[in-house]
């Protein structure tokens, strides 16, 4: 498909309020099932919708460091979770033996894809729902929830934005997060989460001030972009709430999801299609109806 | 005249501050002025200003009546205090919420609720006037910031308030993007009847275009008037006559105050034609150094955030030890992601850089901190300890060499830090970060200091003791190489001058003839001079040859 501008697809058109009920259907989706077939499809889609969204290139700098991620919660779980079988391998540091047993690596796997494919659905959301769109949505709610939806994304963009600069610029200071043990490293990293922190929380309070200087708040907010519901939305929003409630069924009946970390003994279980189905259902929506606006426009 | 901000007695004092910051302040400011508060740093002037909002009004004790639009400031509702009274910060990049600019001019909007039909036809008229309209679907992290400081103040005009207060709103800019920002002050000022109060360190353009200046010294208002009148006060205290600009200070200090004084560089050639003033040179010293070896060396480096275009292009440079380099250049050309490549933090995608036959990136952590001393643009992020002292002792801890206590708190002691040394360092002012971090980058007795805007926030007084400092540490063997957009400092202070341009350097040459070369980028002598003495770029360069008869006939 030709690459058309943001604004000018599908997704981005879409009525806010569908966008924001179907970014919570996404989230809650992606929590009722914990399986790992389940999880990699949940990442086979949100890879395609992020890549046609936002470009692969980004994508790809995100999963960079999203592979880290990935990798560290893997690596705690098969530290934490000795007592299960069967073990892959072992080994011996200070007279201390762990083993990494198959549960323990398949559920942190699972667990760490959960994380990565939570923050694939924050980027995804930055996309579509930017900061006019998240306020027009909660405003009318009570203003104060979108200052409060508002400040935190300006929060997590500060974040993101500082944490390189930060991580260069305190070297300078002899704190550096790509050198030295994994243990200094991870005090490092302590250190500069916590100046990140208070920087950007600084910098979220003066913006506060700032927006509250230029009326935030006086009265209800008129809205410049005026959004009407189109039968391209209620079609969007019927099919995502179908699919929606089909996921909550499967999951009643206890597919795709296992209380114990020793059940995670395998990558497919008979009961996770319907899951996996309709978890993927959910998340190629938009492309699924990107390619039916295409082909009908202009 | 309609009274549209008035103080009465008003005294304001911080918590747990043991003297007031503003004392018994009696202010009148009336419809269509343009006034430009002044003062050294820690006067008061920002506690005075953010007295006129009441939404930005500091906490602590207050006395007596501020009244805007004589209406109590406390009876203001926020929509009110939203429509009547704008307020354009420092910093640029702190105001801005949302993501493209024809968003962040709606948003001021749609907080006083306007229909959405008003909103676009004003957004529209606004944009045209102000030239933002082939910026609107611009996002707002595109932007530089000059444009981005546009966009501020563009979206507090579009309230369409009574007065606009503006904090130092140039400090981070260029200097194009300074006189485009001034510019366009004039217009809204001159053409809306607009009132205009803002406070700045940099008072040759603004006191050019006010008709008030409000002089804060000691927490109290020591002069109110016409700017051409104020400024021989200024010029007669010890710490605020390194406030005057260059062009009265020239022609105070050659005694030519006969008439009224000159403030702005053409006020400064009318007045030359006037009284067909002649100038000669006065430059003693022209002589070139031998060049000493090279200390730092980059060749055809390049680097790009986006894999499409490079910030920096095949640059190549060659620094001599004790030289004293400035690079000059718009927001957005490059310097800091050179600087921050030269200083070993940043890899380039191609090239090489090397520091004494190193390549500078691979330089042990502990040689490079006792070798090169870097200093950002914005301290705060270098920063991490609990307070300035401990600051300081953390760095002296880092470095192989031993340094003292002793030569602790005489560094704190240099930088007037000693009031504030047990503060956090994320509490201080801008500028007293600066030279906090001045201070931790110097501790090391680097061979190579680098610094990317080191009189960003300083006022003038400060300017000109760091620059004495600077001066002092070149001149004992350590080679500067900084990045800065105050030509006054480079011309005063540095040695060699070069111009940072679609990702490389252009031809370093003697400050004195880059800035006598130049003809934006340069000082207001070299502008006002340069037809009668080329080479003059400060006020010590020139004296009075001839002060020819008026030409006046009366």
């Amino acid at each position: 498909m030709q690459q058309l501008p943001i604004r000018m697809t599908f997704f981005y058109q879409l009525h806010p309020v569908v966008s924001a009920v179907y970014f919570v259907e996404v989230v809650v989706g992606l929590l009722l099932f914990n399986h790992v077939s389940v999880a990699v499809v949940g990442f086979a889609g949100l890879l395609a919708v992020s890549g046609f969204y936002m470009g692969w290139r980004p994508v790809f700098k995100q999963l960079k460091w999203n592979g880290l991620l990935f990798l560290t919660i893997v690596f705690f779980n098969c530290l934490l979770n000795q007592k299960f079988a069967p073990t892959l391998g072992q080994f011996s540091v200070f007279g201390l033996t762990f083993r990494a047993s198959l549960p323990a690596l398949i559920y942190g796997a699972v667990m760490g894809l959960m994380l990565v494919e939570m923050l694939m659905v924050f980027g995804i959301l930055n996309v579509i729902l930017p900061a006019n769109r998240l306020v027009y949505v909660f405003s009318p709610m009570t203003p104060k929830l979108g200052l409060l939806a508002v400040m935190s994304v300006h929060l997590v963009k500060t974040f993101n934005h500082q944490f390189h600069e930060l991580a260069m610029l305190q070297k300078t200071r002899n704190l550096n997060v790509e050198a030295g043990s994994i243990g200094v490293r991870i005090r490092n990293a302590g250190k500069l989460l916590q100046i990140l922190l208070e920087d950007s929380l600084a910098s979220g309070m003066e913006s506060a001030r700032l927006m509250d200087a230029r009326g935030f708040g006086a009265t209800k907010r008129s809205h410049y972009q005026t959004y009407r519901w189109h039968a391209t939305d209620w079609m969007f929003l019927g099919c995502s709430l179908v699919v929606f409630i089909g996921m909550i069924v499967v999951r009643s009946s206890q597919f795709g999801w296992s209380k114990s970390v020793a059940d995670f003994t395998g990558f497919w279980a008979t009961d996770d299609f319907l899951a996996a189905v309709s978890l993927g259902m959910l998340l190629i929506g938009p492309l699924v109806f990107e390619g039916a606006y295409r082909a009908c426009r202009n | 005249m309609q009274e549209l901000i008035q103080t009465h007695h008003l005294t304001f004092t911080y918590p747990d501050s043991p003297q007031p910051a503003l004392a018994d302040i009696n202010l009148t400011i009336f419809r269509g002025q343009f006034v430009v508060i002044a003062g050294a740093t820690g006067s008061g002037k920002t506690t005075l200003i953010n007295h006129f909002k009441k939404e930005l009004l500091p906490n602590g004790t207050r006395s007596g009546q501020i009244l805007i639009n004589q209406r109590p400031l406390d009876s203001l509702d926020k929509l009110t205090s939203a429509k009547t009274v704008g307020y354009v910060p420092q910093d640029p990049a702190v105001q801005p919420i949302m993501d493209t600019v024809i968003d962040e001019l709606a948003f001021s909007l749609e907080n006083i609720a306007c229909p959405s039909e008003e909103i676009e036809r004003r957004i529209a008229e606004l944009a045209n006037y102000l030239g933002l309209d082939q910026l609107l679907h611009n996002t707002i992290g595109s932007l530089s910031g000059g444009q981005l400081q546009l966009v501020n103040l563009a979206s507090v005009l579009i309230l369409r308030p009574d007065i606009i207060l503006l904090d130092e709103p140039t400090a981070q800019l260029d200097p194009l993007s300074t006189q485009h920002f001034f510019d366009v002050l004039e217009r809204i000022h001159h053409e809306l009847g607009m009132t205009i109060v803002m406070t700045e360190h940099n008072l040759s353009t603004a006191l050019a275009l006010a008709d008030t200046m409000v002089l804060i010294q000691d927490r109290q208002l020591s002069f109110v008037g016409d700017p051409a009148t104020g400024i021989p006060k200024m010029a007669a205290d010890a710490k605020l006559q390194y406030f005057v600009p260059d062009v009265p200070k020239l022609f105070l200090n050659l005694k030519l105050t006969d008439q009224k004084l000159p403030i702005s560089v053409a006020d400064g050639q009318t007045a030359i034609l006037k009284q067909r003033l002649e100038f000669q040179s006065a430059i003693q010293d022209m002589h070139r150094a031998a060049a000493k070896p090279v200390i730092l060396s980059a060749k055809d480096i390049s680097f790009s955030f986006d894999h499409a275009n490079n910030v920096v292009d095949r640059l190549a440079l060659d620094l001599h030890k004790g030289d004293w380099l400035s690079i000059v250049g718009k927001n957005g050309s490059g310097k800091t992601t050179l600087l921050t490549m030269l200083a070993g933090l940043r890899v380039p995608q191609h090239g090489k850089i090397k520091f004494d036959r190193q390549i500078v990136w691979r330089l042990p952590t502990g040689d490079r901190l006792s070798k090169i001393s870097f200093l950002s643009q914005t301290p705060a992020l270098q920063f991490g300890a609990e307070t300035v002292l401990e600051e300081l002792q953390n760095q002296a801890d880092q470095l192989p060499q031993t340094v003292s206590n002793e030569a602790i708190e005489a560094m704190i002691a240099r930088l007037h830090l000693n009031s504030v040394k047990s503060h956090s360092p994320f509490d201080l002012s801008a500028g007293q970060q600066q030279l906090l971090g001045l201070a931790i980058a110097l501790l090391a007795k680097p061979q190579l200091l680098i610094l990317d805007e080191p009189t960003k926030g300083l006022d003038p007084y400060t300017k000109q003791l760091l620059g004495k400092w600077l001066l002092e540490v070149n001149q004992s063997g350590t080679t500067i190489l900084m990045a800065s957009h105050d030509m006054a400092f480079c011309a005063a202070y540095t040695k060699h001058c070069a111009f940072m341009f679609d990702g490389h350097l252009n031809t370093i040459l003697p400050t004195r003839e880059f800035f006598s070369d130049n003809f934006f980028f340069t000082t207001p002598i070299n502008r006002l001079l340069r037809s009668q003495v080329p080479e003059a770029i400060l006020v010590d360069d020139v004296t009075l040859k001839s002060e020819g008869t008026s030409g006046d006939v009366s």
